[in-house]
């Protein structure tokens, strides 16, 4: 009895290491970001924000922008670093400031976006895993406000996302999100850090445009229940009411689910039109 | 509790301690720990169908008593007959009696006949299918003077909710599980390994085969209308391996938790997907539900003797049955009805029990015949799983419909293709573990220790990393359900 027992522990053990071992080994050959992993084009960004490019003008964005803007594709105007709304404008601003801090000079931001990516507050089901586990580090900590701590001490399991382990496999923990009603449009960790995005344009001298993708004709009533004056809060209001009326409406056979476009390249040319 | 569950990884320890340290003396105490825990087990669910399970133990055991004491053939009839009644009963209560208002009300309607009744909102009580009929086969075997009634009631308990079979079997006749109840139970340290391994491998088909396959199953499954014949091939495919990984993996815990606590159970299932026709096949897919109509059903109906007639009568009377167990839809009863078809060819032939031992015996690789026969024998059973997996019976002959149109020689599309891919892989890798260990009780039982203590080890620790890092998404089992 004892001897099994005590050979059951040894296994465990060596059944942890090895496991700790050969998760460390694939992060470190970056292996784990084969394409069914959810979320690679986050890490794509992080690379490319870290390496100096020769464009002047930088593209952020949600999943829209990364389809019509592909992130692992080079582009003739600009370098795209369009990941995911699970990021949060606050991930935005992560990526954003890393790019400048490697040493890259733009020009000109633009940030492509539908406008209810803006609505993430860090509170939604994939926030751990496209949030937490690229960004909860040494690299970005510094970078986190108190609202962002905030909202991450509501995750579970939040100290362990950075265990390689877990970092290389799709799992999450299950998160019910409690969304706050006190905002329709801009989160107020969006609106934090739109604000952090205006501060390091006024540093670094670059504009910032932000623009929409083609939305369905579906989601017009819910955008125009949006309230606007939320948008006086940030110092890119500007911009934002811009934004609005940038808005291009089509027909909802145009996309796979409301959102995502079927055909996102026929849209390559919505940054030349802008 | 599910055992692919942190809840079951915590459980499992507690109880196996407290099982061989504090309590290690005593038989009766022992058998009440697992009362115990299995109560707890169960009642993770919900514990209010705890008073079910309670009250057929009580029931099957007081008959069971009576039927010691009882001479008369008539009362001893009536003895088993309460105990049927009871006992399925529940079982269809529980699982039918919509299917059946529901039936009715249709062929009412078909005359022109309006009834109005509601159905009800019931939820199937977790493995009520499986140990309904563990205790059934008490009772009859008592009734048939096979086995010594108990008079052990804390035994009869233990034996009626073991744990690690309660929730989806193996379903242990009593003749082989209960008298293991009475005999002092010594830790054995092989066993105890051996049932370790079993885990292992069963949670590695549950995990990583049948959770993965169940990702795409469903996907398939759910928008077939949508998708084209070859991709609807690959969803019945995937299905064929998310319900075996499932519940074979499910089997192999139960077997391996078992093991650990010093009990044996029956196999139940024998790398059915290698069988050369269908006859084999029944003889290795969940061995202990066809072990049991075969037992309680077949042969009482008077089995193969007798006529043609007769033969093809039982054939379709087990097969329909065992379909009909499987869950309250037409979808099931079309499942079994396709495998009588299959199975009666062979046994109005004599040629049922041509196949009785393991496949290329002796050789690496099956000759053409056995491999012809091993995909003549898959290529049907995929075909009846569609019927198994479909919502209804349109839903299935649409899914047929598209399998065979010309659409089936487009190329296979998927929302996620590389991940269909790498389970593909996945499930070939299963195949050639099987395949090697087609001649244990389960695919890694031995073959692995003839091996050199590192190459043995790097096995288990590959299981373990595939487990961890291809782990599904799915978790409940789909046996839960019937």
């Amino acid at each position: 009895m004892k001897k099994f027992i005590f050979k059951s522990l040894v296994f465990l053990n060596f059944s942890i290491l090895f496991v700790y071992l050969f998760s460390s080994f694939i992060l470190h050959t970056k292996i784990f970001k084969l394409n069914y992993y959810p979320g690679k084009e986050i890490y794509t960004a992080i690379e490319k924000s870290k390496k100096i490019n020769s464009s002047t003008t930088l593209l952020i964005g949600d999943s829209v922008a990364n389809q019509i803007f592909n992130n692992e594709e080079e582009h003739n105007q600009f370098n795209s670093l369009a990941t995911n709304q699970a990021i949060s404008i606050a991930g935005q601003y992560f990526l954003l400031k890393e790019y400048l801090k490697t040493g890259n000079k733009i020009d000109s931001l633009i940030m492509l976006f539908v406008p209810w990516s803006f609505k993430n507050n860090l509170n939604q089901k994939y926030t751990y895993h496209y949030f937490l586990k690229p960004f909860y580090n040494s690299d970005y900590s510094a970078l986190f406000s108190k609202t962002v701590i905030g909202q991450i001490e509501k995750l579970d399991y939040n100290l362990i996302s950075q265990f390689p382990p877990i970092k290389i496999i799709p799992w999450a923990p299950e998160f019910s999100a409690t969304f706050s009603s006190d905002f329709t449009f801009l989160s107020p960790i969006s609106v934090e850090y739109l604000n952090k995005i205006s501060q390091l344009s006024k540093q670094y001298n670059f504009s910032v445009k932000i623009i929409p993708p083609p939305i369905s004709f579906e989601n017009k009533l819910l955008i125009e229940s949006y309230d606007k004056s939320e948008i006086l809060q940030t110092e890119l209001s500007s911009e934002l009411l811009e934004y609005f009326e940038k808005i291009k409406y089509i027909d909802k056979s145009n996309f796979i689910d409301g959102t995502h476009l079927i055909n996102p390249n026929n849209y390559n040319s919505i940054i030349n039109h802008d | 509790m599910l055992f692919n569950s942190l809840d079951f990884a915590i459980f499992l320890p507690i109880v196996f301690l407290l099982y061989w340290f504090v309590v290690q003396k005593n038989l009766k105490l022992q058998n009440a720990l697992i009362v115990l825990a299995s109560y707890v087990f169960y009642g993770w669910w919900d514990w209010r169908f705890l008073s079910l399970i309670i009250f057929s133990t009580v029931v099957d055991y007081l008959i069971g008593n009576r039927l010691r004491t009882e001479n008369k053939q008539s009362k001893r009839k009536v003895l088993l007959w309460t105990s049927i009644i009871v006992n399925l009963g529940f079982l269809g209560f529980f699982k039918y009696y919509n299917f059946f208002l529901e039936n009715f009300i249709e062929a009412f309607s078909l005359f022109g006949m309006q009834i109005n009744a509601n159905s009800l909102n019931i939820i199937l009580p977790i493995g009520i299918s499986f140990y309904t009929f563990q205790t059934l086969s008490y009772s009859i075997d008592v009734y048939r003077n096979k086995l010594e009634p108990t008079q052990d009631f804390i035994g009869f308990s233990a034996f009626v909710c073991f744990f690690p079979q309660l929730v989806a079997g193996p379903i242990e006749r009593a003749t082989n599980l209960l008298p293991q109840f009475y005999k002092k139970r010594t830790f054995e340290y092989h066993k105890a390994v051996d049932g370790m391994r079993q885990i292992l491998w069963g949670l590695f088909k549950k995990v990583v085969i049948a959770d993965n396959c169940a990702e795409f199953a469903n996907q398939i499954f759910n928008n077939s209308a949508d998708m084209n014949g070859s991709t609807l091939v690959l969803g019945a495919i995937f299905f064929t391996f998310q319900i075996y990984g499932d519940f074979s993996g499910y089997s192999d815990i139960a077997i391996g938790v078992s093991r650990l606590f010093g009990f044996d159970l029956k196999q139940n299932f024998a790398t059915p997907y290698f069988s050369r026709d269908i006859a084999e096949f029944w003889r290795r897919w969940h061995i202990s539900l066809s072990t049991w109509f075969r037992d309680y059903l077949y042969i009482p109906l008077g089995g193969s003797r007798g006529g043609n007639l007769i033969k093809v009568r039982n054939t379709f009377a087990i097969f329909l049955v065992s379909g009909f167990w499987h869950g309250a839809n037409w979808t099931f009863i079309i499942w079994g009805a396709l495998n009588a078809i299959y199975f009666l060819p062979s046994l109005l032939t004599g040629n049922n029990r041509k196949n009785l031992g393991v496949v290329a015996k002796g050789k690496r690789l099956p000759s053409l015949n056995e491999l012809l026969g091993i995909l003549y024998t898959f290529t049907i059973t995929v075909f009846a799983w569609i019927f198994f997996r479909a919502e209804n019976i349109e839903h299935a002959f649409n899914y047929i419909l598209t399998v065979i149109s010309l659409s089936l020689f487009q190329f296979p599309s998927f929302n996620d293709m590389p991940k269909a891919l790498i389970t593909l892989f996945l499930i070939l890798f299963f195949i050639i573990i099987e395949w090697n260990g087609r001649f244990e009780k389960y695919a890694i039982e031995k073959r692995c220790l003839d091996n050199i203590f590192i190459i043995r080890y790097a096995f288990y620790f590959l299981l373990i990393f595939m487990i961890f890092y291809f782990k599904g998404n799915n978790s409940e089992f789909i046996y839960f359900q019937f």
